[in-house]
């Protein structure tokens, strides 16, 4: 098939559907109500005309009875799928002749969250995206719930992550900037101002960057570096808790204020503060429900120019009151700037993502229910995905975080 | 009215007369001023049941609460009689917090401490004696355990028994100046005395029991009795917890002897009275994961004596009454708090009392805190009050003088912990004895003309007085050193002449007034505790222990405000009032207004401290951790907003209450009682605002700070009716009411702000105006709040309508009565949407049982 037929799916479909719903309007077993599906699909408009799918499907999650329906690519014409709220993935391989005339394969991915299929509705709107996951440095693990305290009752900030290398060759890291999102993966507010939409930019609430003048800060291949809160033998004070005199760099937090909250490690870096919307210490989300992201900003950015370039107001409508509110101030990071980014967020909360769906399509969930005491003591880490030629273990990256990490004990 | 008319009732009513001027000296105050209001009164029935508030004959707005109508409410504590007011709701009795009193306000107000002023500025006088709440100092750093303490707040109405009490007035309108040391209101009460069967109470309800015996004894010798009560009330919070729990223990012995000759008639109160309140929040350590504890409790021990002598004439000389009332107290509060505090990272804690640079060590991950906080407050009081006549014809004029003099000072020790171990980490107040502070003395004068002019069918009443208050033994540098505040105050009536309807008079009247009304800052307020902040000077937590340092600058700050103010309200009413075979409507409208009610307000302060470099320090070298003497600094000033008590908030109340009460029918025995109040509320701060935004900005704590102009407050409304249909049937000794609350509507506004600040210091301390061109810098840009528009809509409740049913029955001539009450028996509470999101309510039934005994 030519990409011609591929730009006219979503017509050709929807003609043929409509054709299809007048014809038999719904279907009569079990008197559940079917449509045909429409698509409508925008593509990469770096993608050449000539290109054509090879493979692919669609598959369709009903977010109430978890039935997952899936649809090969190219569309059959006669597909149709009862009324419900689905959460759209899609993948597919599409192969076209570049400039220099060679044969090439890319892959594409779609996401599309919460959509209604309905006597109103029956359109779902895909935004196709090219899967190219940035592989070089990619957090290796995160530690943000803490060992159990003292008391029992909440964690310690024995926390950490990791930035792994993950290819044959030396990484740098320096100037890398560590970001926190400013919004929760478990709202349910609806973004109005289009700048700060997830799949706009990335919203940030804490914006830590690694010192360096470029080739300060080096990763071997297969090798990582240890960011932490406070670089302190963790288990000297509390049995069982981490050790990190050997971090990498701790983030130190000033406390100018009255009550000092932090310790500084004179062996230990401490991360440059660009900004943090705390003016005492930043603690990263102990119920992880936030996203984070890698960030390497542009060559010439300072932390000056940043924020005053890159604040960002936003007006969004708060779900539970319904009232239409002015959030605080963030800023804003561009998808290009960000070479790895992953979502948290415990399952039960989950309702969007803060980073673009290319960014990464899913989510990893530190448990179940929120704010699980059972979630003390336990990381998110990067299952592996094989070795490469040189030896070095490849860590999985696929841009969706649901597959790409596991939950496990810190220890 | 003619004075001749005026003499025949008095002669015919002679016994409530007597009755009056040998009753206790509120009666005869009564009497010596209201002659007039006694026979209006007693014109009515004099064995007439009220099981409501009833609305005072005063000239200011009141209401009086009797026997009959707390023994049909069937109350815990004072705070359940908080319902009978014009525009009160029934609530469930919530014994885990204060009770503060809010008179004229909104219902659906959350309390907050910086609008506490209409609370603390409502006097409670228990017998002539006001409750001195000045030098309650309880304080805990704990905020899930604050809200139990009253300091600032003014009486806790949950300590407060009602079985000894006889009359409660609750003056919601302009009080005489006889009684000062108040913005909102007054209530009075006057308990039992003379001689009674022995009474006893037991009651039950879902959350407590209480016990109650009381017995009026004559004594030897001619007209003295002596009346004593005993009273426990034990309430568990949640009736399946019994760790939780309040517990107040009253008792008390009253004298009453009376002398009386041709010319003088006089009466000797004194009242001793022990009154315990206990409190105890403690947690399970069998639930908890490492049997870490969690105790809290209050032990509140008060002891007081109160005499008053007074003297009253029996002839027809212009001297009327000399009362000379002394009062003195001491309570002993204690206040301890054992709690396992297991901090989730390495705290540095400082702990210096002194100003400096200053080495600290690190708190421990896992340490049990204890704090003991003990107070002593000690109250003295002393009036002389009295009382003259002049009458002829046209005009009876009395004329009221008197001096006052209070004195409270706190003995305790005050906060009593290890620094080392505190209750709260990030701990920047440090022990200090409360008996450091010094005694406050207050000393006051008023004087009254209570005059009725009867001019042909018309009568006046005009009450003007004015009272002079000053605190003493206060340092130089206070404002309110030598400060005299006048508050002058103005209730008048006018009795219209008399209508006749179907046979029958319609007597109408038309009352208002106007005054101003001071309450002096309490000692918490007037001698804060020092604020003591440490900055890091150098943070160098090295791997090796003994390497390890730390150095802060400590900075002690006094955070007495001399420029405090007194309190002061200023209120006008109106009232309409109109009676007809027993009927009556009294419909009153308000104003008040109080610009410099107490509050905490930010100011700025500026710290310059070193911040010394360690990173070219080798320790391995040395063998020691670096000292900063050695090492290379640099100088860092910052500036923060600090908060210190002000007059910076505004309460202004204005509202209409009505009552309306109806005869009782005679063949149904049923009076309807129709109630309620529309209040509306704005509570906002009258002075400009610092906001500095808590951010980092590029490695610094940002270090503009904005000064704003807009207020932050809100306005609140409600309106509701209470409907009440009570049934006495005297042959049965049955008494049942039931009501119906309306609560048409509650509303909540946050007043306007753009968020935009007028001016702003840069981090040298300089003030600059914030302009336009403000908006374009990264860092200023940051002084902008954000407020949605929505942010300021009003957001309404509508309404809820319950039903409660209350019953009282007497056996055996009285001897036995059983009485119950459900609240909610029924409830309307229809859901409703906001911004399209349907809000459901739910409510679920109260109810108590009691037993009571009178042999």
């Amino acid at each position: 098939m030519q990409f011609y037929n591929i730009k006219n799916l979503a017509i050709g479909i929807a003609l043929t559907s409509v054709l299809a719903f007048t014809a038999t309007s719904c279907s009569d077993d079990d008197s559940v109500t079917t449509y045909p599906i429409v698509l409508n699909q925008t593509l990469p408009s770096e993608l050449p005309s000539n290109a054509v799918i090879k493979s692919g499907s669609i598959t369709y999650t009903e977010l109430n009875s978890g039935r997952v329906t899936v649809f090969d690519l190219p569309l059959p014409t006669e597909s149709e799928i009862p009324a419900g709220t689905y959460d759209i993935e899609g993948q597919m391989t599409v192969k076209y002749t570049n400039n220099e005339g060679i044969e090439v394969e890319k892959t594409l991915r779609t996401a599309s969250r919460q959509v209604e299929i309905s006597d109103d509705n029956n359109t779902s709107t895909l935004k196709w995206f090219f899967f190219n996951p940035d592989n070089t440095l990619v957090f290796g693990e995160i530690f943000f719930t803490g060992t159990l305290n003292a008391k029992g009752t909440s964690g310690l900030y024995d926390t950490y992550v990791t930035i792994y290398n993950n290819t044959d060759e030396v990484q740098y890291a320096d100037g890398l900037a560590i970001v926190e999102s400013k919004l929760t993966n478990a709202s349910t507010d609806q973004i109005l101002t289009a700048a700060n939409d997830p799949e706009a930019n990335f919203t940030a609430q804490a914006i830590y960057v690694i010192p360096g003048s470029g080739t300060d800060v080096k990763i071997e291949p297969g090798q990582s570096i240890k960011l932490v809160d406070q670089a302190i033998n963790w288990g000297d004070e509390v049995p069982g808790a981490l050790n990190h005199t050997d971090a990498d760099f701790e983030w130190y937090d000033e406390t100018s204020s009255a009550s000092i909250k932090d310790t500084n490690n004179p062996s230990v870096p401490n991360l440059d503060k660009w900004y943090s919307y705390s003016a005492t210490i930043w603690l990263p989300s102990n119920q992880c429900n936030r996203s984070y992201a890698l960030v390497r900003f542009p060559e010439g950015m300072t932390a000056e120019k940043f924020l005053a370039d890159y604040v960002g107001d936003y007006e969004y409508v708060n779900s539970a009151t319904g009232t239409q509110m002015k959030g605080t101030k963030c800023y804003l990071i561009k998808y290009d700037w960000i070479i790895d980014g992953v979502n948290l967020c415990p399952t039960e909360k989950w309702a969007t993502g803060s980073l673009s769906v290319a960014t990464d399509m899913s989510y990893a969930a530190i448990s179940e229910k929120n704010a699980d005491k059972n979630r003390f003591g336990k990381k998110f880490a990067r299952k592996q995905a094989g070795v490469s030629a040189a030896g070095n273990i490849i860590l999985m990256d696929t841009n969706d975080s649901a597959s790409d990490f596991e939950v496990i004990s810190v220890k | 009215m003619t004075h001749t008319k005026f003499r025949i009732i008095f002669s015919i009513l002679a016994f409530a007369v007597i009755h009056s001027i040998f009753g206790n000296t509120a009666r005869a105050e009564n009497t010596a001023t209201t002659d007039k209001d006694s026979i209006k009164i007693s014109n009515i029935s004099l064995s007439e049941v009220v099981v409501t508030a009833q609305e005072s004959r005063r000239p200011t707005s009141a209401s009086i609460i009797d026997t009959a109508a707390m023994r049909h409410l069937q109350p815990s504590s004072f705070s359940d009689l908080m319902s009978l007011l014009p525009g009160g709701i029934t609530t469930d009795p919530n014994m885990a917090g204060v009770n503060a009193i809010a008179l004229r306000q909104a219902t659906n107000i959350t309390p907050a401490d910086d609008y506490m002023t209409s609370a603390l500025g409502t006097s409670f006088i228990i017998d002539d004696v006001p409750v001195n709440t000045s030098s309650q100092m309880q304080h805990t750093p704990d905020s899930e355990q604050s809200g139990r303490l009253s300091t600032g707040k003014g009486v806790d109405m949950r300590t407060i028994s009602t079985d000894d009490i006889e009359k409660i007035e609750v003056i919601r309108g302009i009080p005489s100046v006889e009684y000062g040391e108040l913005t909102s209101g007054l209530v009075n009460i006057t308990r039992k005395r003379g001689v009674t069967k022995l009474e006893a109470r037991f009651k039950a309800d879902t959350q407590s029991q209480l016990i109650y015996l009381g017995k009026g004894i004559k004594m030897p010798g001619k007209d003295w009795t002596l009346n004593t009560g005993v009273d426990y009330l034990n309430s568990k919070i949640d009736p399946r917890n019994s760790r939780e729990n309040f517990k107040r223990l009253s008792l008390s012995v009253r004298s009453n002897k009376r002398w009386s000759n041709q010319a003088i008639a006089t009466e000797w109160n004194s009242a001793l009275t022990y009154k315990g309140s206990f409190e105890k929040d403690n947690n399970d350590p069998d639930l908890t994961v490492n049997n870490t504890i969690d105790n809290f409790s209050t032990k509140n021990n008060s002891i007081s004596w109160n005499n008053t002598l007074s003297i009253s004439s029996m002839t027809a000389s212009p001297f009327r009454a000399l009362n000379v009332t002394t009062g003195i107290s001491y309570t002993d509060e204690r206040l301890s708090q054992k709690k396992h505090v297991a901090p989730s990272r390495i705290l540095p804690l400082p702990v210096s009392m002194t100003p400096g640079s200053n080495y600290v060590a690190y708190l421990p991950m896992l340490y049990l805190a204890e704090l003991d906080v003990i107070g002593k407050p000690m109250t003295a009081y002393a009036k002389a009050a009295s009382t003259f006549r002049f009458m002829n014809r046209t005009i009876a004029d009395y004329i009221k003088a008197g001096v006052e003099w209070s004195m409270n000072k706190n003995y305790g020790a005050g906060e009593v912990y290890d620094i080392t171990r505190p209750l709260t980490t990030g701990n920047n107040s440090r022990p200090r004895p409360y008996s450091d502070i010094p005694a406050m003395h207050q000393m006051s004068a008023y004087v009254e003309n209570d005059m009725r002019i009867f001019a042909g069918n018309h009568t006046f009443h005009v009450i003007a007085g004015v009272r002079g208050t000053s605190l003493l033994n206060l340092d130089s540098r206070y404002a309110l050193h030598n400060k005299l505040y006048f508050d002058p105050r103005v209730n008048a009536t006018w009795t219209l002449p008399q209508l006749e309807a179907g046979r029958y008079p319609v007597s109408w009247e038309i009352s208002g007034g106007f005054g101003w009304h001071t309450k002096m800052p309490i000692a918490a307020f007037l001698y804060p505790d020092k604020l003591y902040s440490d900055f890091e000077q150098l943070n160098y937590y090295h791997n090796n222990p003994d390497y390890r340092t730390m150095n802060v600058m400590t900075f002690v700050e006094d955070l007495t405000n001399y420029d405090l103010k007194a309190a002061r309200n200023f209120k006008w009413e109106v009232r309409g009032d109109i009676s007809y075979r027993g009927n009556r409507l009294s419909v009153t409208y308000f104003r008040e207004n109080m610009t410099d009610g107490f509050r905490h307000s930010g100011d700025v302060h500026r710290y310059v401290y070193r911040r010394y470099d360690a990173s070219q320090f080798d320790p391995e070298a040395v063998n020691r951790a670096p000292v900063i003497e050695e090492l290379p600094y640099t100088e860092v000033t910052g500036q923060y907003v600090r908060t210190r008590i002000t007059n910076g908030s505004s309460t202004r109340k204005e509202g209409i209450e009505y009552t309306f009460q109806s005869r009782r029918f005679p063949k149904s025995h049923t009076r309807v009682t129709v109630s309620g109040a529309y209040f509306k509320t704005k509570n906002n701060n009258s002075q400009p605002l610092w906001y500095k935004p808590s951010i980092i900005v590029d490695n610094r704590e940002l270090q503009y700070i904005g000064l704003y102009d807009d207020t932050d407050g809100s306005i609140y409304r409600s309106f509701n009716t209470n409907v009440m249909f009570d049934t006495d049937i005297p042959s049965l000794n049955l008494n049942f009411s039931l009501s119906i609350e309306n609560l048409w509507f509650t509303s909540r506004q946050t007043m306007w702000r753009d968020g935009i600040p007028t001016h702003y210091l840069d981090p040298d301390g300089e003030l600059h105006p914030y302009t336009d061109d403000c908006r374009n810098n990264p860092y200023l840009v940051q002084l902008i709040r954000n407020f949605s528009s929505t942010a300021f809509e009003r957001i309404t409740v509508p309404t809820e309508t319950n039903f409660n049913l209350k019953a009282t029955k007497q056996f055996w001539s009285n001897r036995i009565g059983i009485a119950l009450y459900v609240n909610r028996l029924f409830s309307i509470h229809p859901d409703y949407k906001r911004y399209g999101v349907t809000i459901r309510r739910y409510s679920s039934p109260y109810f108590g049982m009691e037993l009571n005994f009178k042999i």
